[in-house]
């Protein structure tokens, strides 16, 4: 446990030595801070116009997608291109608290950035009459919280995969969107057991419950599972990279 | 400290090791010496913990590298050849990290110490990016230092130094290695000699020779010499001469005009090859005496039988 809370200091601070931060923080407050822009500017002209919250934690998550797996790229890949992996793998640290603690530098990283990101409805509550809701912030905000632990492991365990790091920055869009926007799919055209599956294992749906204010204990478990089972598969291909 | 037997190690179908078998004591600086490609650098990731043999046992300081694999990183002190570092952190902030991952103590004090030991302390605020070779490599070689390892296993610590630097990194070796187990490789013969206690001489994975360093020199020294010679002119005239000369076993013209002169062993003919030059009249423009490439070094030594040291 100390060794993951180590390697989670050094990713986390590491970070912030890192232009692609900066630039992924840059593009998540500008996006959100338009849509803020917006709103402040309809409830200016339409006095009974109430913003929604779930329109800030919507593009925050279409934004992570793709912003995302520059940030996870990094995590293994960037230390199997300089060596530094070796270092890594000789220190006595088991396997999985390299993977945990790069997982969890990562998922602190971008809740950090996330946490900006509060003052928008922050500031939009003082300016709207009735306030938003603060119900629907919070799970909002969870619902972040959870997809940004989920695909943090997914990010890690492909940068585990490759030394070269567009390598691992396509495969982790790819995968990201296939998860989110792709998965589902099957379970909205067809009937039967794959469909039912095909719904169960749908990534936006229990966001989108959640977005609405409702946390369903099937989505947390999903989450979590869903981030174990990705931390594992991370833990087994860097074991696999001794044998190569 | 370190016993080695039967290791072997393949890479799909190539074998990089074949049953290599050493040891190595408390006390003892133990130099790999071999080309490049020879399996020095698999053995020594094996006995360092990051990768795991075909076959084959390796224990090192009491601890089973396969079995306790943890165990043993906790004993070994451990330079990879490529010196791989972060360079977005600073001296120090990288010492304490891989002090703190080694579970030291006081990782800072610690740090500091072994930058003093290096001769780094005036960089310890220093981004690594902005470091010379030379210094990254002593930031290395403190890393392996922190924990106070039993065992340092150094891939190559002295590529790509300058020659003041060489000096001081091997003293540095050398000191350490009085109260440690030190392994290093290196494929540079003269720096097998003068920094190591013994030497094990490895190509395409195997152990090809294992001696004492005086022992290694002493056999080398009886082999034959070879020396080139240059004159200004009539080179091809002069092969029968030096022929005949006692000591010399063959002369041959290279193509860059030059002679090449085959001597018996521990017989010198230099001067006697020059004043002959001078007999004949021709002008002497170089008389060079060649050292022995590693290649020549694996021919001599495996000609002879091998003597366990």
């Amino acid at each position: 446990m100390r060794n993951v809370w180590i390697i989670a200091r050094r990713e986390y601070n590491a970070y912030f030595n890192s232009p692609i931060a900066y630039a992924m923080a840059a593009a998540l407050l500008f996006s959100i801070g338009v849509l803020f822009a917006g709103d402040v500017y309809y409830s200016g002209i339409y006095p009974d116009f109430v913003p929604s919250v779930d329109r800030i934690t919507q593009i925050a998550v279409a934004m992570l997608i793709f912003i995302m797996p520059a940030l996870t790229m990094r995590l293994i890949s960037d230390e199997a291109r300089q060596g530094t992996l070796e270092l890594l793998l000789t220190a006595p640290v088991n396997d999985g608290a390299v993977v945990v603690g790069k997982w969890l530098g990562g998922v602190l990283f971008t809740l950090t950035v996330l946490a900006t990101t509060l003052i928008y409805p922050i500031m939009l509550n003082g300016m709207v009459q009735p306030p938003l809701d603060r119900g629907l912030l919070i799970t909002g905000y969870l619902a972040l919280v959870l997809f940004t632990m989920v695909f943090t492991a997914l990010g890690v365990a492909i940068s585990a995969l490759f030394d070269n790091l567009v390598a691992t920055f396509i495969a982790t869009i790819g995968s990201f969107v296939a998860l989110w926007y792709f998965i589902g799919i099957p379970g909205s055209l067809a009937g039967g057991a794959v469909a039912e599956v095909s719904r169960y294992m749908a990534f936006n749906r229990y966001f989108e419950t959640m977005l609405r204010g409702a946390i369903e204990l099937t989505g947390l478990v999903y989450y979590l599972s869903a981030t174990a089972f990705f931390l594992i598969l991370a833990t087994l291909v860097l074991q696999s990279r001794r044998w190569r | 400290m370190i016993q080695v037997e039967g290791l072997t190690k393949d890479y799909g179908a190539r074998r990089a090791i074949d049953d290599i078998k050493f040891h190595a004591e408390k006390g003892e600086i133990v130099g790999f010496l071999g080309p490049n490609g020879a399996g020095k650098t698999t053995t020594m990731r094996i006995l360092a913990g990051y990768m795991p043999a075909t076959s084959g046992k390796a224990v090192v300081a009491g601890y089973d590298v396969m079995e306790d694999s943890i165990e043993v990183r906790r004993r070994v002190g451990y330079l990879p050849e490529s010196v791989p570092l972060y360079t977005d952190m600073t001296v120090l902030d990288y010492l304490k990290y891989m002090g703190d991952l080694h579970g030291v103590a006081n990782s800072i004090e610690r740090a500091e110490d072994v930058l003093q030991q290096v001769d780094l302390s005036d960089r310890a605020e220093t981004y690594i990016e902005y470091l010379s070779k030379g210094m990254r490599q002593r930031v290395g070689l403190a890393q392996a230092l922190l924990h106070e390892p039993e065992v340092l296993i150094l891939d190559e610590p002295t590529i790509g130094l300058d020659p003041a630097q060489i000096r001081e990194v091997r003293a540095l070796i050398q000191h350490i290695g009085k109260e440690r187990t030190v392994l290093l490789s290196t494929h540079i013969l003269a720096e097998a000699q003068t920094m190591c206690d013994r030497v094990l001489i490895i190509n395409k994975g195997k152990i090809v020779a294992e001696d004492t360093a005086k022992n290694l020199e002493a056999r080398l020294t009886t082999g034959g010499g070879r020396l080139s010679l240059r004159v200004k002119s009539k080179a091809k005239s002069l092969i029968p001469t030096l022929k005949a000369l006692k000591g010399i076993t063959d002369v041959e013209l290279a193509q860059d005009g030059a002679l090449l002169i085959e001597t018996k062993p521990g017989v010198e003919v230099r001067p006697e090859v020059a004043r002959t030059v001078i007999a004949e009249n021709c002008d002497l423009l170089e008389l060079r005496q060649h050292g022995m490439t590693l290649e020549e070094i694996f021919l001599e030594l495996t000609a002879e039988p091998t003597t366990e040291g």
